[in-house]
This record gives C-alpha cells, structure tokens and sequence, in this order.
C-alpha cells in the first residue's frame, strides 16, 4: 500500500499554501483534489478478490451439502479453475481461484475509473487554461 | 491549515458507502436474473430455460415463470447485495487504515 493514507492530511496543506489564489480558490481546491480522488487498486482488488471467494466457496458448499443442488452443474467451472471439483478440497480450490480472477477484475475496475477520472480532470483544466488564456490572445 | 468540515469531507469522499454499494450490486444482480428471466418467458418455446431453471438448486421458489423473476429477483439481490456490502467494507478497511 503505497499510497498516501487518507487520514493524513499533508497535502491538502501543501495546497493551502500555494501563493497567487483568491481565498475561494484556496478553499475549493483541496475539495476538489478530494472529489477527483483515485480509487485504491490494491485495496479495491483485494475487496473484491474476497467477495468472489467467499462467493465460489459458498456456492460450492452449498452444492455439497445441499442434496438438491447436486445436479446443478458446478464442476463445469474445472474448464476454467484448473484442480477445482465439487469436494472439501474444491472448495479450498475454488476459493483461490476466486479470489485471484476477482483481484484481477477489481483492480482492473479501479484501474479504467482512475483513468476515466483522470481524463475528465484533464479536459476540465485544459478547458480552464484555454478559457484563461482566450482573452490574452485576443490582444495579440 | 484543514478545518474539521475538509477532514470530515476527506473521509467521505474517499471511502465507499457500503450500504450503497450493497444496494447497487443487489439490483445489478437481481434486475439481470429479472431480465434474464422474463426473457425467456417472453421467448416462450417447448422448454423454456431448461439451464437457468437449475438455479432453483440455489433459490428454492425459483422457476422460469413471471413469478419466478420475482423471486428470483429477491434472492439475487440479497446475493448481491451482501457482495457489495463485502467489497466496500472490505476496501474501506485497507484503503482507509
């Protein structure tokens, strides 16, 4: 975990202290570094990496013990979970399967709306600086 | 210098509301067996959803019926629901320590 721990708040007095910016602006921008905030991928995979292997183990629990879901046919997921069957050992199996195709996809998640988020910051400040700049060049 | 206002913002905006995120992953669950379903049904044929039936095995009460989405859509959404309830605690628990 590389990140900066959201309790600590030494960059939004890095921000307060920046010079040339009207009281408003002082105040906004530490809100706004905040709603543009990334998520964390690690942590996000990892969340979601646990709620898909809870979810295979359950599921393949129940299909043990349950005796009319024993025709459901759950061992078909073997095609893609390599060692994975409908047993005590499968549920093991599965759960680590799980966990890592659901990392995966979590971080991937966070991944694509950090760069989503990123690119609509970048539009945002362009169009800012462009509207800055219109009336300089106007002069010109 | 932060105020209390911008911490109790901070701590807002970087965390996941689990209840929300629980109740986003519970309709996406519970509508896509709810469309899943009734498509089916609409589609009509000899054997209508002989392979999504199965999921009764999970869902006593389930069937390939108008009902049966119904009930269907109840199950899955508290499947889902608990997921993302697991997801944003989980992330707030390691992203926020």
């Amino acid at each position: 975990m590389s990140r900066r721990p959201a309790s600590d708040p030494s960059h939004l007095r890095v921000m307060s202290a920046r010079t040339g910016l009207s009281d408003t602006e002082r105040r906004m921008l530490p809100t706004l570094d905040l709603a543009f905030s990334p998520l964390h991928k690690a942590a996000f995979g990892t969340a979601t990496g646990v709620a898909g292997s809870l979810f295979v183990a359950l599921l393949t629990t129940i299909t043990i013990v349950s005796p009319g879901a024993r025709d459901f046919p759950l061992a078909l997921l073997a095609q893609y979970f390599a060692g994975y069957s409908v047993t005590w050992g499968g549920v093991l199996v599965g759960a680590v399967w799980g966990f890592s195709v659901s990392f995966v996809a979590g971080w991937f998640v966070a991944f694509c709306r950090n760069l989503a988020l990123a690119i609509v910051a970048f539009t945002y400040r362009t169009r800012a600086e462009l509207t800055q700049t219109r009336e300089f060049l106007d002069h010109i | 210098m932060t105020t209390p206002r911008d911490e109790n913002l901070q701590s807002t905006l970087l965390s996941l509301n689990a209840r929300a995120w629980g109740i986003a992953f519970g309709l996406v669950f519970g509508g896509g067996l709810f469309l899943a379903t009734l498509f089916l049904v609409v589609k009509g044929g000899p054997n209508p959803g002989q392979h999504l039936r199965l999921l009764a095995a999970f869902f006593p009460g389930y069937s390939v019926s108008v009902l049966g989405s119904i009930i269907g859509f109840i199950y899955a959404f508290v499947v889902g629901y608990a997921l993302g309830r697991i997801v944003g605690e989980v992330y707030n628990r390691l992203a926020l320590r």
